[in-house]
């Protein structure tokens, strides 16, 4: 921890100019720095888990060309899975069609579109670090409709997304992921709308194949436990998605539900199907900036460092299951047509400091509470586990 | 009239509702019949069990007898020598994914390939012999076996009882003890492998009481084989009388004999195919024969064939009495095989033509014929071959004795 605090200061911009390194009226351009510099304690099964991690050091460009065309690009050098985050090209006909190609999120999972950096907690919603699909590469169409009321994205991307097991991006024969969500503020930014025009309803899904292997989503709880096995899946993966959100001045309501089904085709011991495995669980979270600031995306501070800068509170309470569409009593084999049902509630209460814009330190504890699996021997059922975060990101 | 009808309508119901009858594993190793056992597997599992046929990776599958079904046992690869991955040799686990599950009471089921008996008479009927000659050995049927939801026909198997602690409470009234299973690594004759447990550690594996201290567990084995190599040839019973039931010891080695075993207590590398066991009563060794398909390998195999390469074996050659006794043993399985030429008839008709519509079996139809044929003479003409090596070394009175006892 104290190394990875140390590195702070050597990262904080000089001044607004040094992001950017290019600025006339055709091209602009800025650079991009994220990094996270994180400690954690997880109780274990045999006591328990210190850690300092440097888990993201980021490093990007970001800016727009000919006024129509944006782009980003960006690196992770502290990931060995998936380094290159986002790499597009944004070509921007209108407001209402605009055309994307390139490596960026599949538009499914309201927190998973998200920037890491604008989070109200440290960790993701688990229904967003492992159902929604994360980034590809593919093509999107999107736009905004109706006076900001609707807003729609439809995209075809090469595979199932980063957040899908690696053997599965390993395999790559599932075929494309068609991907869609539509959001709806029925109030638009009117002012008759009042405090409603804070509100948002998302819907979202994605249908794509999977290849057969063991590649059923991965699924881990929040102190990083192993919570789904890997099953045999083949077939189609349905991804429906819906959430709702409300933004007040400083206040926030948030929540989202995730439900994925992947088919078995052929997997039983008779060459049939078994049933589907259903995967799903929902979060819900609320967050206060209790020194008045506009809760969005990104805080700017009203007071000064000296007076203490932004800070916001937020609890989320959260669900991960997954189980098969079967009736049968539930064996640990292969081809079970029923499976062992796993699953684990979270709930999470944090607070969020803002010394500046551009600094941002995060104190969250977490209660866990898995579901006992019928075969379990010896596991860790409930766990506290408190983590704390310093982000540099502008 | 109307009285008449509901008679024959009632009784009619009856008959109809009257619950079948609850299949038993008597049923299943009914030695008269030729079974039909289908194995439900996915079939990329098939291809990847006979692909991988060396290892013992299980696979989930379904097994259906006379309309009984297990569902959710556990299919490997077995065998050592007769391992194959064109007709792999096969243990059915009933409860590998479900504890506690059994099929008609067994907890699994060994189907016998035959890839080392071109006959597929020769296991059948060796089990026979030493059955007849009061020896525990497995239950035993002929079955066809079909796999797949296409029921695609694999060939004629072997269902086979595997030794566990159910054959073991069938076979010896207290039932428990310890029970391991010989694994050839190589060639060994009961020699002296030193104070140390875990050489017979690696020779013996536990299949009961499989969490208990070494040393409960092998110590007795050693010092079995430490009395065996201490003791002097002419004090051999009484050395041995605590630690090995030598009576049976000496029927089976005899019964192996007659029968020309080529890989079993006395083969051609060292001991093998047997299991040990313990009872918890007597705690005297027993030998259980196990896998006899390398019976019937030479008509005129002497009967004492091997034995100066065994400790055991050959210390009891050297003891007058034991000596006296196992050639008694094998007139005595002579006069036990008198059948054995109808019984390869017997045989022959109930399997011949799922055997050559066996298109997998590692040998053809003529072969298999052929091997019938040798097995046939042998059944016709061994009991003449070991009379002959037997009389000489038997005093006259013995002989008359050992054969009327047989009758």
């Amino acid at each position: 921890m104290p190394y990875a605090i140390a590195l702070l200061p050597a990262m904080t911009p000089a001044g607004a100019s040094a992001q950017e390194l290019a600025n006339t009226a055709l091209l602009h351009a800025a650079l991009h720095v994220v990094a996270h510099a994180e400690w954690r304690h997880i109780d274990t099964a045999g006591g328990a888990d210190d850690g300092v991690d440097i888990p993201r050091a980021r490093l990007g460009l970001k800016g727009d060309a000919f006024r129509y065309v944006e782009y980003e690009i960006e690196r992770d050098f502290r990931s060995t899975n998936s380094p290159w985050r986002d790499a597009y090209v944004n070509v921007a006909f209108r407001r209402a069609l605009e055309l994307r190609a390139g490596r960026f999120k599949v538009p499914f999972g309201a927190e998973e579109l998200i920037s890491v950096t604008d989070l109200d907690f440290i960790e993701r919603a688990l229904v967003a670090s492992y159902l929604a699909p994360a980034r590809d590469v593919g093509v999107m169409a999107h736009g905004r409709a109706s006076g900001r009321r609707i807003r729609y994205h439809a995209g075809i991307f090469r595979s199932g997304g980063d957040n899908v097991r690696d053997a599965e991006r390993r395999e790559r024969s599932g075929g494309p992921l068609l991907a869609a969500r539509v959001v709806i503020r029925p109030w638009g930014e009117s002012k008759p709308g009042g405090r409603l025009r804070g509100l948002s309803f998302g819907t979202a899904l994605t249908t794509g194949r999977v290849p057969e292997g063991l590649y059923s989503l991965r699924g881990e709880t929040l102190s990083d436990r192993v919570l789904f096995p890997a099953i045999l899946v083949s077939g189609e993966r349905r991804r429906i998605g819906g959430d709702a959100e409300w933004r007040g001045g400083p206040i926030t309501l948030y929540g989202e539900f995730i439900r994925v089904t992947d088919q078995r085709l052929a997997l039983a011991v008779d060459d049939g199907p078994l049933s589907d495995i259903d995967t799903r669980g929902w979060h819900f979270s609320a967050a206060w900036m209790i020194t008045g600031e506009d809760n969005d995306s990104r805080i700017r501070p009203d007071r000064a460092l000296s007076k203490g800068g932004a800070v916001e509170i937020a609890a989320r309470v959260e669900r991960l299951q997954m189980s098969a569409l079967a009736t049968g009593p539930p064996i640990d084999s292969p081809r079970s047509d029923a499976i062992i049902p796993r699953g684990t509630y979270a709930a999470t209460a944090g607070v969020n400091w803002y010394p500046v814009e551009w600094l941002k330190i995060q104190a969250n504890v977490v209660r866990e509470w898995t579901d006992r699996p019928p075969t379990a021997v010896e596991e860790v059922f409930r766990t506290w586990h408190p983590v704390a975060r310093g982000q540099v990101a502008w | 009239m109307i009285r008449l009808l509901l008679s024959v309508l009632v009784a009619g119901i009856t008959l109809a509702s009257r619950p079948v009858a609850a299949q038993t594993a008597d049923d299943l190793f009914d030695p008269s019949a030729l079974h039909d056992l289908a194995i439900l597997m996915n079939a990329r599992d098939w291809a990847q069990l006979r692909a991988t046929f060396m290892e013992n990776t299980y696979y989930p599958c379904d097994v259906e007898w006379r309309g009984v079904r297990a569902r959710n046992a556990a299919c490997r690869s077995r065998g050592s020598g007769s391992r194959n991955g064109v007709k792999p040799g096969l243990r059915i686990d009933f409860n590998h994914y479900v504890s506690g599950q059994t099929f008609l009471g067994l907890d699994a089921l060994v189907l016998d390939n035959f890839a080392s008996d071109p006959s597929m008479l020769r296991e059948r009927l060796s089990m026979t012999l030493l059955e007849r000659l009061g020896l525990p050995v497995p239950r035993e049927s002929y079955v066809r076996v079909v796999v797949g939801s296409e029921r695609e026909y694999v060939g004629l198997y072997a269902a086979v009882e595997e030794i566990d602690d159910e054959f073991l409470k069938h076979r010896f009234s207290a039932g428990g003890g310890y029970l391991y299973e010989y694994h050839w690594v190589s060639e060994y004759h009961f020699e002296d492998l030193g104070p140390e447990l875990e050489p017979y550690a690696t020779l013996f594996e536990p299949r009961m009481h499989e969490q208990d201290s070494m040393f409960t567990l092998f110590t007795p084995i050693r010092d079995l084989v430490a009395a065996i190599n201490e003791s002097d040839s002419r004090d051999l019973g009484t050395a041995l009388a605590p630690l090995l039931d030598l009576a049976p010891f000496v029927t089976q080695l005899a019964a192996e004999n007659f029968l020309a075993e080529w890989d079993g207590l006395v083969g051609y590398a060292g001991l093998n195919n047997f299991y040990l066991y313990r009872p918890p009563d007597t705690g005297r060794f027993r030998l259980l024969s196990w896998d006899k398909d390398s019976t019937f390998a030479w008509l005129q195999m002497p009967p004492a064939h091997n034995f100066d390469e065994n400790v055991l074996t050959r210390k009891l050659w050297a003891n007058d009495l034991l000596r006296q006794q196992y050639l008694q043993e094998l007139l005595r399985a002579a006069a036990a095989a008198r059948d054995m030429t109808d019984d390869v008839t017997r045989l022959h008709e109930l399997i011949g033509e799922a055997a050559l519509n066996d298109r997998l079996k590692p040998y053809s139809n003529q072969e298999f014929s052929d091997a019938v044929d040798d097995v046939r003479r042998f059944a016709r003409e061994r009991a003449a071959v070991v009379g002959a090596f037997v009389r000489p070394l038997l005093s006259p009175a013995d002989i008359g004795s050992s054969v009327a006892g047989s009758r």
